[in-house]
């Protein structure tokens, strides 16, 4: 009897979780489809970052601009104006403090290698393929909001413990994400004046110039 | 006494014709049955000399892990495609390649968490900071540098990946490890790769391309396996999207490759001479027992090649290759012996007559190759072994079998084309017109010899087909690696031996060469001494004064970016806890890769390797230091390819010699007479005077098959001027001199079509020969003839 009331209860564990999973992946292959549809994206952004090095958190302010398969350019204005842009695997950035461009590759950089792929993933819309790297759970299914949590054979492991996504009601882009790493530290990003498959002015994939 | 043995051998076999037929009809039959189960083998290595250093560079590189990898570049073809189309390419060809040819397919790295791996060694910086770096240290810890550094942690903080360097920032916010960090990137390239990680796939900069590296269990030299290795992976290529193309791109298609362009040349030079000969024997000799003469070498062959087989175990494939021209050469003997009986009839006689030239001459070009026996190079064993049994069997058969089965009737070869031939020469120039002739062209090309140049370079024999050069340009130009650096091997017994022995070697190259040009493993992993010194000097450096300075002026000076005041507490956690100094990183994947590539065991110990671009200046400098540490030696590329050459010279110079000798010394055995030698010996010289000067002209360079060919031609035109020295003494009606002309013609049908293969040694031997036998036999029929008349007739 009590044998058959674990087996009764690692089953119901079992069909809970495949349940789960299945609506997951029904979810993201939902958001997915939607944003198949955005080849272009222009947004303004807002990041608090809590690092426990510092007192108070920073904010930064700036515009994010994508372009599918592999334009992105990140442009920040607060509190220092810095650029920048992806192209396939090549990095180029400028500040300006230093006021250089810098060109160099995600391989020799593995912080902003590790930067870079979160971006990409998270604008990229091919939330079914994360499933292989993160374990993904619904916390809200209107509006969506997902968290991802880095598996072991991630190499993001090591660094994040979760990623929690806001998608806008429609689902079409995204509204916020929270990084949340092992270390203690956040990154929380907010987005807003989201514009989509509007055509993009040349000056976002230029260093140096403001970005309008 | 040889008279008596010849004619009843004669009478014997003419009797007993049927039996002795059959018997040697049985042995060629089980020969060629036998052929199947003959192993053959395409190792370069038989051909290489026993020279210990050559050995053990060969072995080194076949060992280092150089040799057993083969890289499979995809390319997307447009632009329409993305690099995620070529990595979703690269994971499709992962996963079909399934072959036991393969032990180990590299497509993805599996970027383990490198900052997390970074932090983590750092708290082996006390033991890996050297002197050099200590002094820089102190320049780290000053107000303004502390400052410096800060701002630039601050700029860091406010770029995507800042938060993520945050934790290696606050372990180190000096940036003492700055020097170890340059060092494990510059170990990382030592081979000069240029490969960007995306998605743990490798990438060119461009994202155009993938890699992907296979470990085989394949050796690059070994011919046949390699064969299948590429055939299996061409398979698999196909079967790639048609927006990707792939190139394979390793040692094993220069084997392959190779061994097609020599088979193609073979073919061809073989089906172009084959039928030139069947022309040659049906239209002039107009008879068709003239085939006879063709298939004596072609049973000689396998039955040679069984000989050999058994008495070495296996055959090397370039040796079958050699000899079988070498067996065309022995065609010669058949040739004089079926002239002389259509010319004099086929009586006992007639054979006698020709019997000792023959043997003599048969016997001065398998003294060529016995010679080989005295050489280092195993595989040239094989070659004097198969050269001499396919010699001697023709002559055998030449002598035994073959006048038996022509026309016993006298049958005059000249009534046909062939006497055409022999008007052609029979011209009338005065005698000593003809010999100045021949003294200003000799003396022409050993003015030209002058300008004969020795070429080392074992590339040379490279005759790769154009496509393989072709797609290993485009690999270069995508992911650099094209110049290939030399290596410093320290071996050891146990591993921290190596290791010290491998630091001690670093400090001295570096200074001799410039730490540049020197990539070592002990600038990331020093030997324990080393380490432990270093370690001494730190705990020396950070007394609690300087700790105290260095804390306060964090929290000042950090004061202006807002940093709280513990934040770089895990800094001076680690300042004073120390690793043991007998434990190596342990679970950090960067380090293990490393230690991969620079640290190989071996069945009896290790092998620590360091990399230097391969020049001369260097490797001079750096021999020196490894003369000083035994067990330690270099390998360079270039200088692998010049040791070969230089002991194949210095033996093939040797083994010329002696076969020289014996050349001289068979012909004053047929001939009992210096002067009558020293004419014979007319084509010997004029070939090789002749090969002299042609070489530069035909812009080669003196090489090693070269000096193998001009020892070949010895051979053959030392028989012509036996022949005609001997018919000049003589005067036998045995067509000589059309016999002379039939052997030369068909020897340079072989060697004349050589000139038109693709393959680099081919052509070369091709030159060799053909302007060696031919002026040989130009010599011996138009210049020996004047010469014996001026100088023997008229002596006597």
């Amino acid at each position: 009897m009590r044998k058959t009331i674990i087996l009764f209860i690692l089953f119901l564990g079992f069909g809970v979780s495949s349940l789960q999973a299945a609506d997951v992946n029904a979810l993201l292959l939902r958001l997915e489809t939607k944003m198949a549809g955005v080849n272009t994206l222009e947004t303004d952004f807002t990041q608090e970052k809590r690092l426990a090095v510092f007192n108070q958190p920073i904010i930064l302010k700036g515009k994010i601009f994508i372009k599918k398969p592999e334009l992105f350019s990140w442009h920040v204005k607060e509190p220092l104006r810095y650029t920048l842009l992806i192209k396939g695997s090549l990095i180029k950035q400028w500040d300006e403090e230093s006021n250089q461009v810098q060109q160099f590759s995600l391989s020799g950089n593995p912080g902003f290698s590790m930067a870079v792929a979160q971006m990409k993933v998270w604008f990229s819309g091919a939330y079914v393929s994360l499933l292989k790297d993160y374990t993904a759970k619904i916390i809200s299914e209107t509006p969506i909001i997902l968290e991802f949590a880095p598996m072991q054979s991630n190499p993001a492991s090591g660094l994040i413990k979760t990623v929690t996504v806001f998608f806008e009601k429609e689902g079409r882009y995204l509204r916020k994400i929270i990084i949340e790493e092992k270390s203690g530290d956040s990154a929380i990003l907010e987005f807003s004046s989201v514009k989509l498959n509007m055509p993009i002015d040349r000056s976002a994939w230029e260093l140096k110039r403001d970005v309008r | 006494m040889f008279d008596k043995f010849y004619y009843f051998c004669h009478s014997f076999i003419s009797r007993h014709k049927l039996l002795v037929s059959a018997f040697i009809g049985i042995v060629i039959f089980f020969s060629i049955i036998n052929l199947s189960r003959i192993k053959y083998d395409n190792n370069i290595e038989t051909m290489l000399p026993a020279n210990q250093d050559i050995l053990r560079d060969m072995r080194f590189l076949r060992e280092s892990g150089f040799s057993d990898k083969l890289v499979i570049n995809l390319k997307l073809k447009d632009d329409k495609h993305s690099t995620q189309d070529l990595i979703l390419a690269v994971d499709q060809l992962t996963a079909s390649i399934k072959s036991p040819l393969i032990a180990q397919v590299i497509s993805n790295v599996t970027a383990n968490n490198v900052i997390s791996e970074m932090v983590s060694f750092l708290k082996f910086t006390p033991q890996l900071l050297g002197l050099e770096s200590f002094s820089k240290i102190d320049s780290h810890i000053t107000p303004d540098e502390v400052k410096r550094r800060l701002k630039f942690i601050y700029l860091q903080s406010l770029t995507p990946g800042g938060s993520f360097m945050m934790p290696f920032l606050r372990e180190d916010p000096l940036g003492l490890s700055t020097e170890i960090l340059r060092n494990i990137e510059k170990l990382s390239t030592s081979l000069g790769y240029n490969v960007v990680i995306d998605n743990g796939h490798l990438l060119s900069r461009d994202g155009h391309y993938a890699m992907v590296i296979l470990k085989t269990s394949v050796i690059v030299t070994e011919g046949f396996e390699a064969r299948k290795l590429i055939a299996y992976l061409r398979e698999e290529l196909k079967k790639l999207p048609d927006y990707i193309c792939a190139d394979i791109i390793a040692g094993h298609m220069h084997t392959v490759s190779n061994e097609d362009v020599i088979k193609k040349d073979i073919r061809l030079t073989s089906i172009i001479a084959s039928l030139a000969f069947l022309i040659l024997f049906l239209f002039f000799f107009r008879d068709l027992r003239a085939v006879l003469i063709f298939l004596i070498p072609l049973a000689a062959v396998p039955i040679s090649i069984n000989i050999t087989y058994f008495v070495f175990k296996k055959l090397s494939y370039f040796v079958i290759g050699m000899g079988t021209v070498i067996a065309g050469i022995a065609i010669d003997y058949a040739i004089y012996v079926y002239i002389a009986v259509r010319k004099a009839g086929g009586s006992p006689d007639t054979v006698r007559q020709v019997i000792r030239p023959v043997i003599f001459g048969a016997l001065t070009t398998v003294s060529v190759f016995v010679v080989f026996f005295f050489s280092s190079v195993k595989g040239y064993h094989q070659l004097a072994c198969f050269s001499s049994f396919s010699i001697m069997l023709c002559l055998i058969f030449t002598l035994s079998v073959l006048p038996h089965f022509l026309s016993k009737q006298r049958n005059d070869p000249q009534i046909s084309v062939a006497g055409k031939l022999m008007r052609f020469f029979s011209f009338k120039v005065q005698d000593r017109i003809l010999i100045f002739v021949w003294i200003v062209i000799m003396a022409t090309m050993i003015i030209l010899a002058k300008g004969l140049r020795v070429n080392n370079d074992i590339d040379q024999c490279d005759g790769v087909a154009k496509e393989v050069l072709l797609a290993e340009e485009e690999f270069h130009n995508a992911w650099g690696g094209k110049i290939l650096p030399a290596v410093f091997v320290v071996a050891g017994r146990n591993l921290e031996k190596a290791y010290q022995v491998n630091s001690d070697i670093y400090e001295a190259a570096i200074k001799n060469i410039g730490k540049e040009n020197f990539t070592s493993f002990s600038s990331v992993w020093p030997g324990l001494n080393t380490r432990k010194a270093n370690e001494l000097r730190w705990q020396k450096f950070w007394s609690e004064a300087k700790e105290n300075e260095v804390r306060k002026m964090l929290i000042d000076y950090g004061k202006v970016y807002n940093f709280s005041e513990d934040a770089f507490q895990p800094f001076f956690a680690q300042l004073h806890q120390l690793v043991d100094l007998e434990i190596e990183p342990k679970g950090l994947s960067f380090f293990e890769h490393l230690k991969e590539q620079f640290v190989h065991q071996k069945e009896n110990g290790y092998q620590i390797l360091s990399f230097f671009p391969d020049q001369d200046k260097y490797i001079t400098r750096l021999s020196t230091i490894s003369k000083n540490y035994p067990r330690t030696f270099l390998v360079s590329r270039k200088n692998f390819s010049n040791e070969i050459s230089r002991a194949l010279s210095s033996e093939l110079i040797f083994l010329s010699l002696l076969s020289a000798s014996l050349t001289v010394g068979l012909t004053f055995l047929l001939l009992k007479d210096i002067q009558l030698s020293s004419l014979a010996l007319v084509p010997v010289l004029t070939s090789i005077i002749m090969i002299a000067g042609i070489i530069p002209l035909a812009g080669l360079a003196l090489n090693m098959p070269i000096i193998i060919a001009s020892m070949v031609v010895v051979g053959i035109v030392s028989d012509y001027g036996m022949f005609v020295v001997y018919n000049c003494k003589y005067k036998f009606k045995t067509g000589t001199y059309l016999a002379v002309s039939f052997a030369a013609f068909t020897t340079l049908i072989g060697t004349g079509v050589l000139l038109f293969a693709r393959h680099p040694i081919l052509f070369s031997i091709g030159v060799t020969l053909t302007t060696g036998v031919f002026s040989g036999y130009l010599s011996s029929v138009i210049i020996i003839p004047p010469l014996y008349k001026l100088w023997i007739t008229e002596r006597n």
